[in-house]
Parts: C-alpha cells; sequence; structure tokens
C-alpha cells in the first residue's frame, strides 16, 4: 500500500501523544503495575516513531522494522523482570503501592 | 479524503483516546484493557505503514505474552481492584507541568527538525537520492517476501543490501568513523546474540524472583519488620 | 453487482465490495458452526451409543443447530451484579473478532484470500493468540470463583502452548521457504506424497505436535481446563447466556475450523486433492477452483472431525500435567524437530528425496488400510486382558493392568486405604 496523502508528520504527531500519555500515566499512577503500563506505552510510541520512519525515510527502511524488534522483544523481557519484582514485592509488603517501599531510602 | 487517511484517522484517534482514558483511569484492569487496544490499533498502523512482520510480532509478543502476563500479575496482586491510590496534588500538578514541557520541547524540536519541516520525504532529500527514494517507492508499494528474508538474514550478518549512504535529518559533516576495517556484510548479529544471553538471563532472573518463597525465613519476617 | 459498485466515489466503492465478501465469509462460518454442532452432537452420540437428534427436521435432525439458535436469540440477556459492566459485555465480542480476523489471511483455494499477505501463516498464528483475551476478560468480568479459574487457567494454557506451536509451523516453512500460504501450498502441488507430512520423519511427527498443540489452543477436550464442566461448572462462560454465550460458541468454532485449515495447508497439502500430477486449476480449468475449495474444506472438516472423536474418547487432564505435556515433552520435541528438518534439508541427497517420500506415503495408506480391515474383520467381543476392536490380539498397557489390579484389591477390601498408584 502506497501512502498518497499522510506524511511522517502525522505519524510523528500520534507517536509524541502517546509518550506524553505514557509519561503521564507513570506520573499519576501508584499501582506499580500501572507504571508498568506507562512504560509500555512510552515504547509504543518509540516504535510507532521507528516504523514511521522506516517507511518514510528510504535508507531507514531495514534498520527501523529491526530496531522495533530488538524493541519488543526487550520490552518483553522488561515486562516479565518487571512482574516479577512487583509479584516479590507484594510477597514481601502485602501491596503492589510503590510509595510503600522505602526501605532503602538513605 | 483519501483512502488511506480515512484509515489513519480511523486507527489513530482511538489509539489517542484510549491512551488518555488509560492516563485518567483508576481501575487498573480496565487500564490494561485498554492498553490492548492501544496496542492493536498501533498493529494496524504498522500494516498500514508496510510492516507487516513487526506487525503479526507486535500482536504476537506484546498482545499475545506481555498483556496476558500483565493481567495475570494484575489477578495474583489485587485483591480489590476497586481500591484506589491517588496521588498527591502537588504530584498532580508536577505531572501535568512535566508533560507540558516534555510535550512543548519535542515539538519545537520537530518544528526545527529537517525532517519534519520539509514536509515529508521528497523535498527534504537532494536530488540525487530523490531518485533513489522513488525506486524504494516501488519497491515498497509491493508487499515482496524479501523484506521479511531481509530482516531474517541481516539478524545473521547474511545482508549486503543495507544502504551506505547518510541518513537524510543528519548534519552534513555527520560521518561514521571510516577507520574501520570495510565490511561487505554487515548485520545485526551482535544484537540478535545479546538479546538472546539477555533473554535467557531475564528467563533465570524472573523464574528466581517470582519463586513462591515457603522456606522459614521469609515466613518469620512479619511486614513491620521490614517498614523499620 | 461490480458494475454497480464502480458508480460510488473512489474508496467507498471498495470498502462495499470487501464489506460484501466479509458479510458472505461470516455467514459462511456461522452456518459451518451450525453443522458442526450438529456433527458433534451426532459423533458424541453415536460414540455413547445413542441416536442423538433425531426429530427436528426430518429423519437426522438436520435443523437442531437451528433450532438452538432461536432458543439462544429468545434468551434472556443477564449479567451478574457484581460484574464489571463493560469488560464484560465486551469479552464475547473480543473472543470472536479475533478469531474471525483469522479469515482474513486465510486461503481458501488458489486465489480465494481475502488479502494475500507474504507472513500469512505467522500472522494466523499471532491473531489467533489474541484470542485468549476474550476468555480471560469473561474470566476476570464475571465475578465469579469458577470464571475466574477458567480465565486463569486459560490463560496460562494458551500462553505455553503458543511456543510449539509456533515452532512446528516452522518445519513446512523451512522447506517452502516462505511465510505465505500460498506459496505453501504450490509447493505441494501433485500427488500425495509431496505432501509436506510425508516429506521427512521430522515433518510426520511435527504434524502429531502441531495438531495436539491446535487442539490445545482451541481449548478442546481433552484440554478443556477453561470450561471443565465437571469442576468448573462452566468456566468462564458460566455467567453468560443467550447471544453473548453463543458468541462464545462461534469463536471457538471459529477458530477450530481456521486452526484446522492452516494445519491442512501447511502439513496435508492445502487446496491439492492428491490424486493428479498438477494445479487442479490447470487441469481441470475454472471447476478446478470449486474443486480447491472443497478438498479444503474437507480436509480441514475431517481435522475438525477427529478432533471431536478426541473429545469424545479420552478424559480430561489435569492442569499440571497440561503443563507439564507442553514444557517436558512438545517443547524440546518441537525443538529437536527444528533442529532435525534443518539439517535434512541440508544433507539428505535430493535424489533420495522422492524415494522417502513414495515410502513413508505408502506405508502410511498401508497401516491406515490394515487398520481398518482389521476393524472390520474383528469379533464383536472382547477378551479379558486384551484391548477391544482393531487392536484385538495386543496385551492391555501395562500402566492399565495395573489399575484394574488396583481396583481389584480395593473392592476386595473396601475398608484398607487406596493406594497412591489407584490414585493416579
Amino acid at each position: 500500500m502506497l501512502l498518497s496523502t499522510l506524511n511522517l508528520n502525522h505519524f510523528l504527531l500520534l507517536s509524541l501523544w502517546l509518550l506524553l500519555c505514557g509519561f503521564l500515566c507513570i506520573f499519576r499512577k501508584r499501582n506499580a503495575i500501572g507504571m508498568l503500563i506507562g512504560v509500555e506505552l512510552i515504547l509504543n510510541a518509540a516504535n510507532l516513531n521507528l516504523i514511521a520512519c522506516s517507511y518514510f525515510i528510504p535508507s531507514f527502511r531495514l534498520e527501523g522494522q529491526i530496531f522495533t524488534l530488538l524493541v519488543i522483544v526487550l520490552a518483553a523481557g522488561e515486562a516479565a523482570t518487571a512482574l516479577a519484582i512487583i509479584l516479590a514485592f507484594y510477597q514481601s509488603h502485602g501491596t503492589v503501592d510503590v510509595d510503600q517501599g522505602t526501605e532503602l531510602k538513605g | 479524503m483519501e483512502l488511506d487517511e480515512t484509515l489513519f484517522y480511523l486507527i489513530a484517534i482511538p489509539i489517542a483516546v484510549l491512551a488518555l482514558i488509560i492516563v485518567f483511569t483508576t481501575h487498573i484492569v480496565r487500564a490494561a484493557i485498554w492498553l490492548l487496544f492501544t496496542l492493536i490499533g498501533t498493529a494496524f498502523l504498522y500494516f498500514l505503514l508496510d510492516a507487516a512482520f513487526v506487525a503479526a510480532s507486535q500482536l504476537m509478543i506484546y498482545v499475545g505474552g506481555i498483556l496476558v502476563l500483565l493481567i495475570f500479575a494484575i489477578m495474583l496482586t489485587n485483591q480489590n481492584p476497586l481500591n484506589r491510590l491517588p496521588i498527591s496534588k502537588l504530584d498532580r500538578g508536577f505531572s501535568i507541568l512535566f508533560v507540558l514541557f516534555l510535550g512543548l520541547g519535542i515539538s519545537v524540536a520537530l518544528y526545527n527538525s529537517p525532517v519534519i519541516s520539509g514536509n515529508g520525504q521528497n523535498k527534504t532529500n537532494t536530488d540525487s537520492s530523490s531518485k533513489k527514494s522513488e525506486d524504494q517507492d516501488e519497491k515498497n508499494s509491493s508487499l515482496s517476501n524479501d523484506q521479511i528474508s531481509e530482516i531474517g538474514t541481516s539478524f545473521f550478518d547474511l545482508n549486503s543490501k543495507i544502504p551506505s549512504q547518510p541518513m537524510p535529518g543528519f548534519p552534513e559533516g555527520f560521518k561514521v568513523n571510516r577507520k574501520l576495517p570495510p565490511r561487505t556484510n554487515q548485520g545485526y548479529l551482535l544484537p540478535f546474540e545479546l538479546i538472546s544471553i539477555h533473554l535467557l538471563v531475564i528467563l533465570i532472573g524472573a523464574a528466581y524472583l517470582a519463586r513462591a518463597k515457603y522456606n522459614k525465613n521469609t515466613e518469620n519476617v512479619s511486614p513491620s519488620d521490614t517498614m523499620e | 453487482m461490480i458494475k454497480f459498485l464502480a458508480d460510488f466515489p473512489a474508496p467507498y466503492g471498495d470498502i462495499v465490495y470487501y464489506l460484501l465478501f466479509a458479510i458472505i465469509l461470516l455467514s459462511f462460518i456461522a452456518f459451518s458452526v451450525m453443522f458442526f454442532i450438529w456433527l458433534e452432537r451426532k459423533l458424541s452420540a453415536r460414540m455413547q451409543d445413542r441416536l442423538g437428534p433425531t426429530r427436528t427436521g426430518g429423519k437426522f435432525g438436520w435443523l437442531q443447530s437451528l433450532a438452538d439458535t432461536i432458543k439462544l436469540l429468545t434468551k434472556e440477556d443477564t449479567k451478574p451484579a457484581l460484574a464489571d459492566g463493560v469488560l464484560f459485555y465486551l469479552a464475547p465480542y473480543v473472543s470472536f473478532a479475533a478469531s474471525f480476523a483469522a479469515f482474513l489471511v486465510l486461503p481458501l483455494g488458489s486465489k480465494m484470500v481475502g488479502y494475500s499477505l507474504p507472513i500469512a501463516a505467522f500472522f494466523m498464528l499471532s491473531i489467533l493468540s489474541s484470542e485468549v483475551f476474550g476468555v480471560i476478560l469473561a474470566g476476570y468480568a464475571s465475578a465469579g470463583k469458577w470464571s475466574l479459574f477458567g480465565g486463569i487457567r486459560e490463560a496460562a494454557q494458551v500462553v505455553s502452548y503458543e511456543i510449539p506451536r509456533g515452532i512446528c509451523l516452522l518445519l513446512p516453512v523451512l522447506i517452502a521457504g516462505s511465510f505465505d500460504l500460498t506459496e505453501i501450498t504450490s509447493a505441494q502441488s501433485g500427488p500425495f506424497w509431496n505432501w509436506f507430512i510425508f516429506y521427512n520423519p521430522f515433518t510426520f511427527i511435527g504434524f502429531i505436535v502441531f495438531f495436539i498443540c491446535i487442539t490445545a489452543s482451541c481449548k478442546r477436550a481433552p484440554f478443556d481446563l477453561a470450561e471443565a464442566e465437571s469442576e468448573l461448572v462452566a468456566g468462564f462462560h458460566t455467567e453468560y447466556s443467550g447471544l453473548r454465550w453463543s458468541f462464545f460458541f462461534m469463536a471457538e468454532y471459529a477458530s477450530m475450523f481456521a486452526m484446522s485449515a492452516l494445519a491442512s495447508i501447511l502439513f496435508l497439502g492445502g487446496w491439492h486433492c492428491g490424486l493428479i500430477g498438477g494445479d487442479e486449476v490447470t487441469a481441470f480449468g475454472s471447476i478446478g477452483y470449486l474443486l480447491n475449495l472443497i478438498c479444503l474444506v474437507g480436509k480441514s472438516w475431517f481435522l475438525i472431525a477427529v478432533m471431536m472423536w478426541m473429545r469424545w474418547s479420552l478424559p480430561r487432564i489435569r492442569i499440571d500435567q497440561v503443563m507439564m505435556i507442553c514444557f517436558k515433552y512438545l517443547l524440546p520435541i518441537s525443538c529437536f524437530l527444528l533442529i532435525g528438518d534443518a539439517l535434512w534439508l541440508l544433507l539428505f541427497p535430493t535424489n533420495w528425496q522422492i524415494y522417502w517420500q513414495y515410502a513413508i506415503a505408502f506405508t502410511m495408506i498401508f497401516v491406515k488400510l490394515s487398520t481398518i480391515l482389521r476393524l472390520f474383520t474383528s469379533s464383536n467381543t472382547t477378551q479379558p486382558g486384551k484391548l477391544p476392536g482393531a487392536w484385538q490380539n495386543l496385551e492391555t498397557p501395562l500402566m492399565y493392568q495395573k489399575l484394574h489390579h488396583n481396583v481389584k484389591q480395593q473392592l476386595a477390601s473396601p475398608l484398607t486405604q487406596p493406594s497412591q498408584s489407584a490414585s493416579d
């Protein structure tokens, strides 16, 4: 499919919107899993950015897709580790509220 | 309105709205479900942008893997889904302010960058490369099988098709260090191997962290002990 | 019709055109689901020495499914008081949309495909794996213990079985050198020994592993842990009624059909009938297209019938056994098969390839024919300690003999504690 009327700006703006929503999501949630959802949104914004660039910038065609694949795989790893940490935190504290994790405060 | 533009807005507007709902909802399971639809919508955008393999990977890994894991964790940790965890007013104001500044900064940077101010690709490229980009467009327009095998082979250092000219949008003086020995076959074998090892470490680490601890030491430690 | 559509403004004509095909496909799926339900009732009835539906619509109860549909449509649409409203109403549609979207790239014959995607096989797996979300949502939103158990079991099961399923998918993809289902099928054109199931021993075992995995991911018995009637009432759809419940049912049967069609395209020659030398369309002209359609649909229906056969002959297994089968057996086997398949492609001499295909194909035909022959010539009574039917002269496997022995001992002395092996 050849995009005729769309250009990079559309996708970059959508990606920017997703990035800002992700940041806001991290700031506004005290639930650790909610913060993880924000991280996923940010990674998604980055992926969309990369794919849009891979389509509209010819010399970036392969790299964009490969970087996105790497990001997706790393995101899977990140989610698994983060959820394992959250579960361990829940086992020891009985909550997922990140404000309760203050033992290491200096 | 052309078909592709219609399709873009049909997907992009729900994505944007759902992302906003994710931010402001306090119901954590619903946030995960709206994230599911955001991810599916992004995968559709990848299809629109001719990246079918990445889109299918996104559906497979994000939707079929990460989100299932996420909901699993929510069900394991949330005894009461309606348990709201409000943040303080100071935090709320600070977050809005930070995000506004960030958005403003990135918008200004985008507006000044050569990629976006030229309104697309054709004007940013020099004359010599615009002809090449048309060729690339033709290649893009037909969904070819080569694109997928290109991705696959480049992970194994077997690809020689990687373009060597500098990327548009970068300043003139920006050059790769040419002192390195010239290689005919460039690829992504190193990141591929690194990610494999990384995933193995994650597998072991996550299994170690999340295992149920039934030994005596953790049972004796009460929450009040750990708080001190 | 096409002429009429040409009068529409540019994009909308296409949209109407595609919508039309979507509606045709949807009604095809709905009608085949009705047929499968009737078939399942008749098959299960025959296997349990019953008659099944006999009255509605003539001698064989043809219209039983239609009557069921009318009954479902008129049922009251209820929602538990504690249920999460939005998610409860959303869940069936998520489930159905995911399994219906797989038909977008599924070719039902040569050139009979909604959208010819170069990664169609991978896309089908990925879109069908998001069907699990409807089940998890239903389990969560119903606000009941049984539903939640069903949802969590389903999530664990489907995510686990995705891995061996994806690896087994790679076996034919390696041989054909493409993810495109049309190319995979055209690589298997010609007589039946060209089918990928007979290509080498690894694909032969790979088909069996793939079939077990798709049975598990369609949550059919013996893997129907998510809706185990005897322990979880009905699992994730306990609280659903009427039309929403039927959407879950449609999703299950539609994904069964999609998966069986995928399996027959990958391993069983797709839409080639396997009896003539070349492609049907070049041989018979436009009748060839119809023949293609009949072949593919027939093969998938056969695989669905095998799934039903398995459902009514095997008991349900426990969730730890489901996980153990996946991670301890199917995953290592499928990894071994992938490596073996790749080595075979690299090392096996191409001159001998066709003889191997002859050998395994005709051996399989011989085994099947002799089994059927024994089935018809066997005596109607079963000897003690021997297997029934086609296997009449074989000993009962040791495991079951031991079980029988323990049960007999228990019956003889009911006061003693039940031994460990009997409860296994």
